[in-house]
């Protein structure tokens, strides 16, 4: 998969599965703090993350000193992603 | 609330991961063993597999009951019931003509079983069970009304993993109200794939045996298990000459108001079911001898509770079981009061298993060896998914 | 000092709020909504009473909802509902203690239809559904939404699950526990029982809502609704029930065939009956919609005609067929459930001394 492609699908995984269904692909920047006070995400949205990334690209995250820094960005998970996937 | 007259304790059951009844789960916890496991029970295609307190043993005799066709849950409900029924004395007949009522505790009242239970033909018009038939083989507290044929009110809480103890203090409040002459009152839950992934989803789980407490911990293991008390009125009880094993002396319990999932980290909620808990009994925290933690392993439970321990009672020795037995959900509150009592009995309290390095950043930790105790009154703490917080005083002198 | 019902938050197939409930019974009749359910064996299309919770965002914004599930948000309208007609939305004794009644739980439909054959079933574990499906999700939820830190219980006995809380709730306010309780109970559409009742041809579609009742105890005669005056749980085998001689019976008929037939033998002879399971369907916190029912008449001073399927237990002089004018009376509601037990809660008018 491309990486345009792979971050627009990640972005709507986020919106769908999040349930953040008053926010648009385009209102999340691929730089912007997924945790941060713009989208009020939380522990739990992070931990469902976690599992919406298995569920649909088969890269499990083991815990979450392995969680975190790669769930703080698109970009930072777009490119964790990646990386699991060539290995 | 004010001071409240103790409700006696007659009667106690108890299977687990530990033992298949109460004696020989003492047995196990003062010789420090432990055996965590991957589930044997049923089939997980989790890649790692999460260690479990299953109890491997063939633990239920339907030659006993009259009504044993219930589910997983069900069975250990009655065989701690019957255990608690015998210890205390009291037969089937008595039960029968008493005002005697059920609270029993339990994490999701067997409905997580319905995806076994539905897997039947296809081919019919009606491959589901309707919830009416579910019911009448997953809830625990109707099995122990049907099976002692009980005439009293009857209430299953499903207060996640406070339901057990939440159950003890409001059976204790139907004995002192004059509801009930009696009150069978406990928790129970069995392992079951769905329970067991969901924690793994949620990252709960430790993928080695839990260390409560420990700077290293990392999780819970879930566990498996029932502990029914028979609680007793006073006239009741001497009617018939049985002497009370122990006392429940006070119950609070308040809620976080904080996450559906995370506990308040502030402790908020804790603080004022201790407190609620120790205004009932009449008693302050220098009072108290020990506690028995909730004590789950998880990176914020155990940092909550050793704050609140070290702010509300310095000094104090405390530990976790879940290091034995695991998290047993609903049965935990129950069989946590359960093992408090028999603590006292013995005048010692086991070593708080899994707990070797301590964290910097924990104020208070748990003992490392069996230790003695000085005192009559225990607590013990039971923190719930979803924000609750429950609390138990008991002891072993009432009025 | 009495228990009185200060405020009722009701959802359901009628509506949502008391003034629909009330506009239901004065009609005598809602209309059912089309129901489809997809099974194994194809999408059938049947009736049912879906409840409608737009209402909702009154009180919380749509997007502080997203991870609420229907289940809980009905719960959640319900007890904003009894805030609001209670006028406590703002102002409440403090702390409340919260009770949630529920009889098929959080994870109603959640197993049900589901193709065991599948091997992906990996939905059931997402951490956030998983978290909802905990049966005390609705109560948690209620606490963090209201922030408050009272007791929080959670009751799941299927049918008796409304009495049960009813009788806790009456508790924690008589010891002095608490100055107020916020009691209810709530259900989803079982998709199993639509089914089953499709198949069956039975006469009582399903339906699914929310009760809430916000409690306190109160000396002032002018206040609320009326008085919880006794809340009774028990076994049938053990015998007479001891029905109030001269109370109203409100029926929870909910047409589980066979339970309701034996009404008959529980009633004093000269008891009159009501029933208006027809107005909200078949669900086992039913019975919350029948004591807000109740509660209405006591404030009303009068019982409104009947809508259950009850005339064919009952000789037609005993039912209540039309509007009557009440004088003090109580009022009980009882529900016997399937499984030999039975639930009595009896109301009776702010009026009357304890």
């Amino acid at each position: 998969m491309l990486n345009t492609e792979l971050k627009e699908k990640i972005k709507k995984i986020i919106i769908s599965e999040l349930n953040l269904f008053d926010i648009d692909p385009l209102d999340i920047g691929d730089d912007d703090p997924l945790f941060g006070d713009k989208f009020g995400l939380d522990s739990i949205d992070a931990v469902e993350l976690v599992f919406q990334v298995k569920h649909h690209f088969g890269v499990e995250i083991k815990d979450m000193n392995e969680g975190r820094p790669a769930l703080q960005s698109v970009n930072t998970l777009t490119a964790y992603i990646t990386k699991r996937l060539s290995t | 609330m004010n001071r409240v007259k103790p409700v006696s304790v007659t009667g106690m059951g108890c299977l687990c991961a530990a033992g298949l009844n109460l004696k020989s789960c003492m047995d196990f916890l003062f010789a420090g063993k432990r055996h965590p496991a991957p589930p044997r029970g049923f089939c997980s295609d989790q890649e790692i597999l999460y260690p479990v307190f299953e109890i491997l043993d063939d633990f239920f005799n339907p030659d006993l009951f009259n009504e044993p066709h219930v589910l997983r849950t069900g069975q250990l409900a009655l065989t701690a019931a019957l255990e608690a029924v015998i210890n205390a004395g009291v037969g089937r007949k008595r039960l029968k003509q008493q005002q005697v009522g059920v609270c029993i505790g339990t994490n999701v009242a067997g409905s997580v079983q319905n995806k076994q239970i539905q897997n039947g033909s296809l081919s019919e018009n009606f491959p589901y069970i309707l919830p009416v038939d579910r019911f009448k083989v997953s809830d625990p507290a109707f099995h122990i009304a049907r099976e002692f044929e009980l005439s009293g009110p009857f209430q299953t809480i499903v207060n996640a993993c406070s339901a057990g103890g939440d159950a003890i203090g409001i059976g204790a409040s139907w004995i002192r109200s004059g509801l009930c002459d009696m009150v069978i009152a406990g928790g129970t839950d069995a392992l079951y794939p769905i329970t067991y992934r969901g924690f793994i989803s949620l990252m709960n789980c430790d993928d080695g045996p839990c260390k409560p407490f420990d700077a290293h911990r990392k999780g819970l293991n879930l566990g498996e298990g029932a502990a029914i008390m028979i609680l007793e009125s006073d006239t009741c009880r001497k009617k018939r000459g049985k002497a009370p094993e122990a006392f429940i002396l006070g119950y609070g319990s308040a809620a976080d108001a904080w996450h559906f999932t995370a506990p308040a980290r502030d402790g908020k909620g804790l603080c004022m079911a201790i407190e609620e808990a120790l205004n009932m009994a009449g008693l302050s925290a220098s009072d108290i001898a020990f506690i028995n933690a909730h004590g789950t392993g998880t990176l914020d439970n155990d940092r909550i509770e050793s704050q609140v321990f070290s702010s509300l009672f310095p000094n104090i020795p405390f530990l976790s079981t879940k290091g034995y037995v695991g998290h047993t959900l609903g049965a935990a509150g129950a069989i946590e009061a359960v093992f408090s009592i028999e603590y006292l009995k013995q005048g010692r309290i086991p070593s708080s298993v899994g707990f070797t390095n301590p964290d910097s950043e924990l104020s208070a930790c748990p003992v490392q060896k069996i230790t003695e105790i000085f005192g009559k009154t225990a607590l013990s703490d039971t923190l719930a998914f979803g924000g609750n917080n429950s609390v138990l005083v008991i002891g072993m002198e009432g009025d | 000092m009495p228990v009185i019902i200060r405020g009722i938050g009701v959802v359901g197939g009628f509506g949502s709020g008391i003034n629909a409930l009330m506009q239901a019974l004065q009609t005598g009749k809602v209309s059912p909504k089309p129901m489809i359910i997809d099974s194994v064996n194809g999408s059938i299309e049947t009736g049912g009473f879906p409840a409608d919770l737009s209402p909702l965002t009154e009180f919380i914004p749509l997007k502080a909802l997203r991870r609420i599930d229907h289940y809980t948000q009905m719960a959640l309208l319900g007890c904003y509902l009894a805030l609001k007609d209670a006028d406590m939305i703002q102002s409440r004794p403090c702390p409340m203690g919260i009770i949630v009644a529920t009889g098929y739980g959080s994870t109603c439909n959640r197993f049900d239809f589901v193709d065991p054959l599948s091997v992906n079933d990996d939905i059931c574990y997402s951490p956030t559904k998983f978290s909802n499906s905990v049966h005390n999700a609705a109560a948690a939820h209620i606490s963090v939404f209201l922030k408050e830190y009272g007791p929080n219980l959670s009751v799941n006995h299927f049918d008796m699950s409304i009495p049960s809380a009813f009788l806790t709730a009456f508790q924690w306010l008589e010891e002095k526990r608490l100055d107020a309780v916020m009691v209810g109970g709530v259900d989803e559409y079982s998709k199993v029982m639509g089914y089953y009742g499709h198949f069956m041809k039975s006469p009582l579609l399903t339906g699914e809502g929310s009760a809430f009742f916000l409690l306190t105890r109160c000396n002032d005669n002018s206040l609320g609704y009326g008085c919880i005056r006794d809340i009774k749980m028990g076994n049938l085998k053990n015998g007479n029930i001891n029905f109030p001689q001269n109370a109203i019976a409100v029926l929870n008929t909910d047409g589980y065939g066979i339970s309701d037939q034996r009404y008959e033998k529980y009633i004093p002879e000269n008891v009159q009956v009501a029933s208006y399971v027809d107005l909200y369907g078949n669900l086992p916190v039913g019975m919350g919609f029948d004591i807000a029912i109740a509660a209405l008449g006591l404030k009303e001073k009068k019982m409104y005609a009947s809508s259950g399927n009850i005339f064919h237990y009952f000789a037609p002089s005993k039912i209540i067929g039309t509007e009557k004018q009440l004088d003090f009376q109580e009022i009980c509601c009882l529900k016997l459930s399937t499984t030999d037990q039975f639930g009595m809660v009896t109301l009776s008018p702010t009026s009357s001394s304890r």
